[in-house]
């Protein structure tokens, strides 16, 4: 048995943790907490961290399952290694619609980098545009090449780039 | 009791705060401090005022009756800034005048001609301690002097006191923050009252956060001129005004506002200072995080390796605000005379 960490992006109803304990019951999980991270709900949508044992197969199980129901795994760990999904938001603010979206998006995404959600506000069509996005990204040293990228399509479709700040 | 004379050079919104502010808490720092400080000498550019003490209270009223210092009695026409510090004894020379941000002058003038002198000084001319940062040290340190400018960033806000004072064992990492509050103004109500950035700026300049011309805040010079000074005298870099990367807020547009609140963001303009750079520039802070502040007001986060993170917030500007740091540069001196 290996000890199992999970944090989650829960929709913050009645029901859903049932939802993810099943699972984890279900693949012989043992249970060992279960820690809401409510200052840092946003849009309905809250973070749970989990912690359980589990055999290496049934975290398989668990991680599968919980993917199989929608739910958003945001941090995995199995015998303390981390399969940390790393996290970036980020603004553009121009004519991202005209420039090719499409292709601003392609320039950063590879095997270790995808964009997790995507937020247009237009007000009109002869408008800059304004984008809200998330990547996701398996390493840090990807998620920094992905916004070098990024930092550098903006500069040449003339896109205003607004990132976090640095941690 | 010690007493300190001062030369108040300039006599316009921070000259005239120093002056109302003395007025008031004079009685209180005799007692607290033990010092009776009295300004022997006040600098306009077309004249000075003179005398043991200047009569502040009539200087004040005229200027609130909308009339200039030349018709106070103890009013020098003709005589400079340079020729007063020159002239009339004193101990420290408060530089209060509003500098051209490319060259710094009169302000760098004024403090090299005090520190000749032989005077302390205390400034709040960002664009004079921008300028001329190591030069100005230099001299001060060559002369035996004090040269303290904590107004000249953040305002009322101890930064660099606080750096020099109370963090004594800690190193300073790195610091971010909001160094002007006009573009504070503009991005809350972008955010929370959904408004575009032009109404935003016209109800901060209807409400004086903002200049007629606001072009050195929206484009994020001033905030810039601000976080080289406190990555020189707090990191002990050597940076200039040329060293930072600044975005301005004009681009910001009022969807991208309600885009990352909806998102759980706010876009604030943000100074880092870290690695050995310096930037400025609209950044996304989340709703929940320390530098999330409203209005006008400025805030600071020092990352130190013993203290962790240490946030300052406060009024980074203002007339009376100002003199919080003014003051408390000048008793510092006192202790030393």
């Amino acid at each position: 048995m290996e000890d199992c960490k999970l944090e989650l992006k829960l929709e913050d109803k009645p029901g859903e943790l049932s939802k993810v304990l099943d699972i984890i019951a279900e693949n012989k999980g043992n249970l060992f907490s279960v820690s809401h991270i409510r200052e840092r709900k946003r849009e309905g949508y809250l973070p749970v961290v989990i912690q359980f044992q589990a055999a290496k197969e049934d975290f398989v199980g668990i991680i599968k399952g919980l993917e199989a129901k929608g739910i958003s795994i945001t941090e995995k760990s199995i015998g303390g290694k981390e399969e940390a999904q790393l996290e970036q938001e980020f603004i553009l603010i121009g004519h991202v619609i005209d420039t090719d979206i499409k292709d601003t998006i392609y320039s950063i995404c590879n095997k270790d980098v995808m964009i997790k959600s995507l937020d247009i506000s237009l007000k009109s069509l002869k408008d800059p545009s304004s984008v809200f996005a998330e990547i996701g990204a398996k390493n840090a040293k990807a998620l920094d090449e992905a916004m070098k990228k990024l930092a550098v399509t903006a500069v040449k479709k003339k896109l205003l780039l607004i990132t976090g700040i640095q941690n | 009791m010690k007493k300190v004379r001062l030369l108040l050079l300039g006599f316009g919104v921070i000259g005239r705060g120093f002056a109302q502010v003395l007025l008031e808490k004079s009685e209180y720092i005799k007692k607290k401090h033990g010092v009776e400080l009295s300004v022997v000498g006040v600098g306009e550019y077309n004249g000075c005022l003179v005398g043991e003490p200047i009569n502040l209270k009539a200087a004040l009223e005229l200027r609130e009756a909308g009339k200039w210092l030349d018709a106070h009695s103890q009013w020098k026409k003709g005589m400079t800034s340079a020729e007063m510090i020159t002239s009339v004894k004193a101990d420290i020379a408060v530089e209060v005048v509003p500098s051209n941000i490319k060259t710094g002058e009169p302000g760098v003038g004024l403090i090299e001609a005090a520190l000749k002198k032989g005077l302390h000084v205390v400034s709040s001319d960002k664009c004079a301690v921008v300028n001329k940062f190591t030069e100005l040290r230099d001299l001060a340190s060559k002369k035996g002097k004090w040269f303290l400018y904590e107004a000249s960033a953040g305002g009322g806000m101890p930064l660099m006191n606080l750096a020099r004072e109370c963090v004594q064992a800690d190193e300073v990492k790195s610091m971010e923050g909001i160094l002007n509050g006009t573009t504070n103004y503009i991005l809350t109500k972008m955010s929370r009252g959904g408004m575009d950035l032009e109404t935003a700026l016209r109800e901060a300049q209807e409400l004086g956060y903002a200049e007629a011309d606001p072009t050195y805040d929206v484009e994020g010079i001033d905030a810039a001129a601000k976080a080289v000074i406190l990555a020189n005298d707090i990191m002990g870099w050597k940076k200039k005004f040329a060293d930072v990367k600044i975005t301005g807020i004009m681009g910001v547009t009022k969807e991208a506002a309600q885009l990352a609140k909806k998102n759980g963001y706010v876009i604030k303009l943000i100074a880092e200072i870290k690695d050995d750079s310096l930037s400025v520039g609209p950044k996304l802070i989340p709703e929940n995080h320390p530098l999330n502040i409203e209005s006008n007001l400025n805030a600071v986060m020092f990352k130190t390796d013993i203290g962790k993170d240490i946030v300052i917030i406060g009024r980074g500007a203002g007339g009376r605000e100002t003199q919080s740091a003014v003051f408390s540069d000048v008793l510092r001196i006192c202790k030393d005379l």
